[in-house]
């Protein structure tokens, strides 16, 4: 199934998802970075401000700096979204059918080209700068990388059932794109801890199916997660989800509509 | 002349809202959707600094009560903007200049002005965040105990007013982007607006001062919500302190203003190929 001609296949459109983020020079990836960077600092000179003012925070203010920072650098990864919604939108999608190569596979190769050049020209080098800002990005446990893959596997697998949504909603992507950005931000643990909620919120956003995305990864990172606890409700919302996924898409696309414009 | 222009003003706008509460009959259901769409992915967005503070009981002097008021003020903005510059992507000029669709303005007997400020109203299916804003206001109003005196009430439609200006002043100045380079800059004004939406939640008055200089001049996030609603709930007194949002307005406006018109000379010379033969963008 993943012979070697696939995987060249696969590695191939990485390659050309990267080139094409980037044909047009690096200087087109500023602008996201700067927009990360307007995201990252007020909340991070927040958590300080609160740390100074003697809240009483659940965490230190070290591990809320390494969560925060982080999260930024690898929002892409921590809350998968593929272009899949918009492209139906756009009309694009219809040529992934044209190909001989699975949709699926081919978006997630897409989408794991278009992350290199934010990983390449933001998150690697402000991973290095970190130390000189007093902020540690190391993992305290293990456990970060495991989660970190489920993650990205269970994103790609949410993602996939918005596009059906989108689907349904005859290609209105952007309400699907909405709907889907405000449950994962506020769900997903990708803008603030769990930890940081009101208490009796906690439980609940654990134990959904995004909060098994950025939040179940961030907090091994920063060495405030059960490993048992956390990975099982990973590998179960990635065993629940992906046959979902899978199974609507392939009656989704029946019915899809990709007209352009 | 100007008399003229008013009456065709509501005239159109009228001609809006019939044609909003026509799809909205027509296909309820969807309009439904999109209602709540909207009123999800605001409330979402102030969710997550409201329930920090309701966590640790208020952010930086204000408490979490003043903290809504503020998020509920943020709120009324964004529905202000859906209302009025939501259809036809008046509000992301960027996105009309990118995809070409600038060259369908010239062809209508009306004004550019006059296209712009009537075409994106949605006075039903994009009124859920007016909604959900005045609520939160309210309900925070309550809370605070504020005094509602005729002229707080002044203050406040004014200052709305102002921070509405602002949004669609600073998104039309990133939109002339979109002239010189339509396919890298076609969603620009969307990253600026979305980048303001979660700056313009965080009160700036627990930050240092470097910072709240910096996103009250040349990232204006604070001017939206944050400085207004020190004035509103009087924990800034200076009376001067009231004509800064009127005069940061007028100034982003007036360069708006100038750079759209530049980019439309250049527009003109030029013009937009963004089309392939079978219709599908580049």
């Amino acid at each position: 199934m993943w012979g070697g001609d696939t995987l060249k296949k696969f590695m191939k459109i990485i390659q050309m998802s990267y080139m094409g983020q980037t044909n047009d020079g690096y200087l087109y990836v500023l602008p996201r970075i700067l927009v990360k960077l307007l995201y990252l600092l007020p909340m991070l000179v927040l958590w300080r401000v609160l740390a100074k003012q003697g809240a009483n925070l659940p965490w230190t203010l070290s591990q809320l700096l390494s969560y925060t920072y982080v999260q930024t650098l690898f929002a892409d990864l921590l809350v998968v979204q593929t272009e899949a919604s918009s492209w139906n939108y756009e009309g694009k999608l219809v040529s992934y059918f044209t190909r001989p190569f699975g949709v699926l596979r081919q978006l997630v190769a897409q989408t794991m080209g278009s992350w290199i050049p934010m990983l390449l020209f933001f998150a690697l080098p402000m991973y290095l700068l970190s130390p000189l800002i007093g902020i540690d990005v190391i993992p305290r446990t293990f456990w970060f990388f495991p989660s970190l893959c489920l993650c990205v596997m269970l994103g790609f697998a949410i993602d996939f059932i918005f596009v059906c949504v989108t689907i349904h909603l005859r290609g209105m992507a952007w309400l699907g794109y909405v709907i889907r950005m405000s449950i994962a931000a506020l769900f997903s643990g990708s803008v603030i801890p769990f930890s940081m909620m009101p208490v009796f919120l906690i439980p609940f956003l654990q134990i959904q199916p995004f909060g098994s995305l950025a939040g179940a990864p961030l907090s091994f990172l920063v060495g405030q997660a059960e490993p048992f606890r956390v990975i099982g409700l990973q590998v179960f919302w990635n065993m629940v989800l992906w046959p979902i996924a899978i199974g609507w898409f392939r009656k989704s696309q029946e019915t899809m509509v990709s007209y352009g414009g | 002349m100007v008399k003229q222009s008013i009456r065709r003003y509501f005239e159109l706008m009228k001609l809006y809202a019939q044609m909003d509460l026509g799809w909205l009959l027509r296909d309820t259901l969807f309009a439904v959707l999109a209602l709540s769409a909207d009123v999800v992915g605001t409330v979402s967005s102030i969710s997550g600094l409201f329930l920090l503070s309701w966590r640790l009981g208020g952010i930086g002097e204000w408490q979490r009560e003043q903290v809504l008021f503020m998020l509920g003020f943020a709120t009324l903005v964004s529905g202000l903007f859906q209302l009025l510059f939501t259809g036809n992507n008046t509000g992301h000029f960027s996105r009309r200049i990118g995809r070409g669709q600038v060259e369908h303005m010239w062809i209508q007997p009306l004004s550019f002005p006059m296209q712009l400020l009537t075409e994106g109203f949605l006075p039903f299916t994009a009124s859920g965040n007016v909604i959900s804003g005045t609520l939160i206001v309210v309900f925070a109003t309550t809370l605070l105990s504020i005094d509602v005196t005729f002229v707080w009430i002044l203050q406040f439609v004014g200052l709305l007013l102002t921070s509405l200006v602002t949004v669609v002043a600073i998104s039309y100045l990133v939109s002339s982007l979109a002239f010189y380079s339509p396919v890298q800059a076609e969603e620009i004004s969307t990253y600026v607006l979305d980048s303001l939406r979660h700056l313009r939640n965080f009160p700036l008055n627990a930050m240092p001062k470097s910072l709240q200089v910096t996103l009250l001049s040349v990232i204006p996030a604070g001017m939206i919500a944050w400085y207004p609603t020190t004035i509103l709930l009087n924990t800034s007194q200076t009376s001067w302190r009231m004509s800064v949002p009127l005069i940061y307005s007028v100034v982003l406006s007036m360069l708006a203003l100038t750079a759209i018109r530049k980019g439309l000379r250049y527009y003109v010379q030029t013009g937009i190929h963004r089309y392939l033969v079978h219709g599908h963008r580049r």
